[in-house]
């Protein structure tokens, strides 16, 4: 039964990824000039040249065309081809995901092992300090969006003389920082709308206390809204990292990608929008397993 | 305002200060945002000494200039057409009074913090404007009817929120020309950043239209013979009406930051235009920040609008409302 | 008479409880005094909103923080008011069991029902693993919920009735002295309502324990109760012996109470007999022939994977002025007929003849009204009550109608004036339920034709004086009008005597037919009678007479 389950999530998941891919090749279609077009060529080559260019790299074939070459280059590993560094994308893309997923993972992992404690906390002991402290670094944070939250911390960082190019401790603070606001909202949020649910109070009021009533009652209740926030803030990681990146000068995805906008380098532009599409619906995948796991009525109706 | 609470009282208030001064950005700005100083360039912020309580600026030349009111400047229009060239403060030539810095290029940061606020406002606005109302049409629509307009929206909906928004909203942006007048590319932009932006209100509306639906009402509205019409207007769409106001708190600063985001990556308005975004971008070099902090200051005016719509979704408790 | 240990379990003193509200304490709980005895049975007997479940939730310290609680409450010399969680919580469950009402959301809905049993257990006496799912599914089957299948299974995939008898598990498994009962016979039939009262009384008596029923129906408490605590608006107002009240009420409320109640069964189809002596048209204004309608759901609920509901080759037949009392158990497909009746539906196979002729969806509307189970929740709770009123007539007449027109049809009903201002979700039960019944009624052409009301379910969910009110407004409306009736309910005793004709519904097919005094004085079918021998010994209180 788990599966089936499994199977059919991942078909989805790949059917997802394949509309992605469709979609971005049809949106950069439509976009006027290419890369021989806006790229600063030497002045000196001739229209043959350029025209001969144009041949070599393919960019004068049909659009399905293009597509279905795309898709045989991903079967042999190479991902399109880069005319501004003219290498295969996934030369330049595989050490920069990895620098990526480095810092993503890290602050994905640390993230949520704050804020599903602190939020479990501060539900459970609802007058603490450290509950008020937290609620309002919370609302301080969140009034900081993630691109503030890296020029601060690069300010800071700089005017302190603390700032290494090649360590991850800054780019992964921030990017805790960025989420964890809102995770920590959500989370408690999450607990006290369970606690309050009617088979919750039926718990309470059969004697059933403490750790038994989290274990067995609230936090399964919580499984679900939980699950879905992961998938969320997967997706608000990813996009606070290309901000970060750019900012604070980690060689990641972020800064890649953008160049290979402004350059309208077409299969460096897909590359990185795959990879971060793969990983997020990697992660949303990663949560449907662990909501399967949890909630039997999903595993009943599947 | 007596039904919201006090903070969400401060939070509008602090919003409808921010709106009103960035609309009169030529009356608040004491230069023309585009106004070059070769000569002082990279200036930090003026320091204002006072004498006997009257405001002074030491000027380059040595003298000794007070900050005037209602002066004379140079010539801007307002927003509804009308040009003026007075100025709420400046001070005469040549003394020039620069509170918030200048630029590589000598420009008055706070003129181009005010004026700036124009261009990123407006985006975020209509930006939102735009989500909210295709959400709303769409998810009502979607949700009522099922079938595949549901389809559509669900599967739509999904793929694009299958990628990380940012990256998503940078690819769209991209397949327009780089290119434009500032005002076309706000448009652009305000157009991308709210196609981007309908998925998630539409979903959220879809959600309540299919409970509403389910309603007890809405089986006898429909056993007395309503049109579909009737049951969507009269008994859905007041449902949405809490969830389209805290998404509209929940968007608007989201949309601003995408204005802001796409501005300083390079990929929004740039010279001659301003906006909060372009102000930032210098600070994509590392070594700006140790040699010119004040480039930073922008960041305050984007800090100031998030924080105080932020204030205001936590807060949206408007104690008038009915069951 | 039973037995009953001379000693106080519980000594309840000044028992107040009040919510904060807008305009200060609002109290729910007014000065209750009692005391319960080792083995007794107390019922609690009241509309709802009384005030009964909060004391309930008020003596084990259950209610929301923003609640105030005073007086005393002493349970086998210990104080409970005021007393640390920690001492409440192990009283909860395993000395005082509260068993709450709606079952399918007092379930977990992730554990399976055995493990919910053994958790109760876990949390009050230590025990291994393997000794406490023993435990618990011996609890189980005591209730009567036998076999690995229904024990291992989640709650959504069973029943009503079985949930209820999983949460009565949940309450004796640790051995309480006292067992407080909140409604545990909700929506339930009879036959089933008897088998739950017998199964609390049989538990409690092996317990030696003693049982508070909470309850708007005197009936339940005729049937098992030594005593009785009649409440009204947050007081007590009468308290005594169980039979003595029941036989001979002192205060007006109980009176008015069982007066209600009396009259209900005393002589089904009394009402028929009345009326056959006004002349009708020879003509049936309404006709069923072999109807039928089948769903597929995909089952997550009830039996097994997919479920079939069918209605299979129904025939009925109305005449004009007269009321049918549909009746079976839930399932039965009472509300799909009622469905395909008022053209919401469309039957796979047979006909709905109005007059003799098929009718078309509009014809149907403007002559046939449904009104559903829960008439407060057909109101949409943010339109006032003249919205509400006017909305009807605006999508029959297409126009706005005159506000002389609403105010004189809210007249009718007994909403003057100033109601029509307020909104729908300030209004009782009972004045829903009339502005319901006005909605329908005005939706309904009255160009002088002969016009179908069904009400499905409609006045089950009424306290019962709510109901009587109701009952009187439709008999006036029916000599009024002419109006015809099919009455949908479980409750025998609540249609018999209105009925002239009854049908009595299950699984889909019609398996009694006829004048309510045959059907009820030589009933054919098995099932059928069993449920109203059930009936009869629930408003006789007979079913206690046995030991």
């Amino acid at each position: 039964m788990f599966r089936r389950y499994l199977l059919r999530r991942l078909l989805h998941a790949l059917f997802l990824l394949a509309g992605i891919s469709v979609l971005s090749f049809v949106l950069l279609e439509l976009a006027p000039g290419d890369f021989l077009g806006e790229a600063k060529l030497n002045p000196q080559l001739g229209p043959a040249t350029v025209a001969a260019l144009r041949q070599q790299y393919g960019l004068n074939q049909s659009l399905p065309q293009r597509y279905a070459r795309w898709l045989g280059s991903l079967a042999d590993g190479s991902m399109g081809v880069s005319f501004a560094y003219n290498l295969p994308v996934s030369t330049l893309l595989w050490p920069r995901a990895r620098k990526t997923l480095q810092l993503t993972v890290t602050a994905l992992l640390l993230s949520w092992m704050i804020a599903l404690p602190l939020g479990v906390w501060s539900a459970a002991v609802r007058r603490g300090w450290l509950d008020r402290f937290a609620g309002l670094a919370t609302s301080l944070l969140l009034a900081l969006p993630d691109l503030v939250l890296a020029c601060l911390a690069l300010f800071v960082a700089v005017r302190a003389g603390w700032f290494r190019s090649n360590s991850a401790v800054l780019p992964v603070t921030v990017l805790v920082l960025a989420t964890l606001p809102t995770l920590l909202r959500h989370v408690r949020s999450a607990i006290f709308d369970v606690a309050g649910q009617a088979h919750v109070r039926a718990a309470r009021s059969q004697g059933i206390a403490g750790a038994q009533l989290w274990f067995r009652w609230l936090l399964p209740a919580a499984a679900n809204p939980l699950a879905s926030l992961f998938g969320l803030s997967i997706a608000g990681l990813v996009s606070s990292s290309l901000l970060v990146e750019t900012i604070l000068g980690w060689p990641g995805l972020g800064p890649l990608f953008l160049e290979a906008i402004a350059a309208r380098d077409f299969y460096l532009v897909i590359g990185p929008v795959m990879l971060s599409a793969a990983f997020l619906i990697g992660g949303l995948l990663l949560g449907d397993l662990l909501l399967y796991l949890i909630d039997p009525r999903i595993r009943i109706q599947t | 305002m007596k039904h919201f609470s006090k903070q969400a009282r401060f939070a509008i208030s602090g919003l409808i200060c921010l709106h009103v001064a960035v609309l009169s950005a030529g009356f608040l700005a004491p230069y023309d945002p585009t106004e070059q100083n070769r000569s002082s360039v990279l200036r930090p912020p003026s320091t204002l000494h006072f004498v006997h309580l009257r405001p002074f600026v030491a000027g380059a030349d040595g003298h000794d200039y007070p900050l005037r009111f209602f002066i004379t400047g140079s010539k801007y229009r307002w927003f509804f057409g009308s040009s003026s060239v007075t100025h709420l403060f400046g001070v005469d030539q040549p003394g020039r009074v620069f509170l918030a810095g200048t630029d590589e290029f000598g420009r008055d940061q706070l003129s181009r913090i005010l004026w700036g606020g124009q261009i990123s406002l407006a985006t975020g606005w209509l930006a939102a404007l735009l989500a909210l109302t295709l959400g709303l049409g769409w998810g009502l629509i979607a949700g009522f009817f099922g079938g595949w307009r549901d389809t559509v929206l669900m599967r739509g909906a999904e793929l694009f929120l299958a990628l990380p928004w940012l990256y998503l909203l940078l690819t769209v942006r991209a397949f327009l020309p780089l290119s434009l007048s500032p005002w076309i590319t706000a448009l652009v932009m305000a157009l991308v950043i709210g196609i981007i932006g309908w998925p998630r209100p539409a979903r959220l509306v879809r959600g309540v239209v299919l409970s509403a639906k389910e309603r007890d009402y809405v089986y006898a509205a429909r056993g007395f013979g309503a049109s579909s019409w009737h049951l969507i207007l009269k008994h859905c769409l007041p449902q949405t009406y809490r969830l389209m106001a805290t998404q509209a708190a929940l968007l608007l600063p989201q949309f601003i930051l995408a204005e802001v985001t796409l501005s300083f990556v390079g990929l929004g308005v740039g010279d001659p235009a301003v906006s909060w975004g372009s102000l930032l971008a210098p600070l994509r070099q590392i070594a700006v920040i140790g040699s010119a902090w004040w480039m930073a200051l922008p960041v305050l005016a984007v800090i100031w609008t998030t924080w105080c719509c932020s204030l205001l979704e936590d807060n949206w408790k408007y104690t008038g409302e009915a069951g | 008479m039973r037995e009953s240990s001379p000693d106080v379990l519980l000594r309840v003193e000044s028992l107040n409880a009040a919510y904060q509200a807008e305009g200060g304490h609002h109290r729910v709980v007014r000065d209750w005094s009692m005391s319960l005895a080792g083995g007794e049975i107390v019922g609690i007997l009241g509309e709802s909103g009384a005030g009964k479940t909060t004391s309930a939730l008020a003596i084990l310290g259950l209610l929301t923080r923003g609640a105030l609680v005073t007086g005393s409450v002493c349970f086998q010399g210990i104080e409970l008011i005021g007393a640390s969680e920690g001492t409440l919580q192990k009283i909860r469950g395993a000395q005082i069991s509260l068993i709450q009402q709606e079952p399918l959301l007092s379930l977990n809905p992730v554990l399976r029902v055995v493990d919910q049993v053994a958790e109760v257990l876990r949390a009050h006496l230590p025990m291994p693993a393997l000794e406490r799912k023993k435990r618990a599914r011996a609890a189980l089957q005591q209730v009567g919920l036998e076999g690995e299948a229904v024990q291992n299974a989640y709650p959504h995939q069973l029943s009503g009735g079985q949930r209820q008898r999983v949460l009565i598990a949940q309450a004796v498994v640790c051995g309480p002295s006292l067992v407080i009962a909140d409604e545990p016979t909700g929506a339930l039939d009879a036959v089933s309502t008897l088998e739950i009262l017998q199964l609390l009384r049989n538990l409690v008596r092996e317990l030696h324990a003693s049982l508070i029923l909470i309850t708007h129906d005197p009936r339940l408490v005729a049937t098992i109760a030594d005593r009785v605590l009649i409440v009204y608006a947050g007081s007590i107002v009468e308290t005594g012996p169980a039979r003595e009240v029941l036989s001979s009420p002192l205060h007006p409320y109980t009176q008015a109470l069982l007066r209600c109640r009396r009259s209900r069964l005393q002589a089904p189809g009394v009402l028929h007999e009345r009326r056959t002596s006004m002349a009708t048209s020879d003509a049936p204004l309404l006709s069923v022939r072999r109807l039928a309608k089948i769903f597929y759901r995909r089952g997550k609920l009830a039996a097994g994977p997919t479920t079939v509901r069918a209605l299979l080759d129904v025939d009925l037949e109305l005449r004009a002025g007269r009321t049918l009392a549909v009746v079976g158990p839930s399932g039965a497909g009472k509300s799909t007929l009622a469905r395909c009746i008022a053209g919401l539906e469309q039957p796979d196979t047979g006909e709905v003849l109005l007059d003799g002729q098929r009718a078309t969806r509009d014809a149907i509307r403007r002559r046939i009204q449904v009104i559903f189970q829960d008439p407060g929740s057909s109101l949409n709770p943010r339109f006032t009550v003249e919205e509400a009123m006017a909305e009807p007539l605006m999508i029959r007449t297409k126009k706005r109608p005159a506000r002389l027109e609403i105010q004189e049809r809210l007249r009718q009903i007994g909403l003057p004036g100033p109601v029509a201002s307020r909104l729908t979700s300030q209004l009782s039960g009972g004045q829903k339920a009339r502005l319901a019944l006005a909605r329908a009624l005005a939706a309904l052409d009255d160009r002088g034709q002969a016009c179908v009301l069904i009400l499905d379910e409609s006045l089950s969910s009424l306290d019962l004086l709510a109901q009587d009110q109701m009952i009187k407004l439709l008999l006036d409306l029916q000599q009024q009008r002419a109006l015809s009736y099919i009455l949908i309910a479980h409750d025998l005793s609540l249609v018999a005597h209105l009925a002239d004709q009854m049908l009595v519904l299950r699984d889909g097919r019609a398996v009694e037919s006829g004048a309510p005094q045959a059907l009820f004085e030589s009933p054919i079918d098995a099932d059928w009678r069993e449920l109203v021998a059930a009936t009869r010994a629930l408003e006789t209180g007979q079913a206690c007479i046995d030991v």
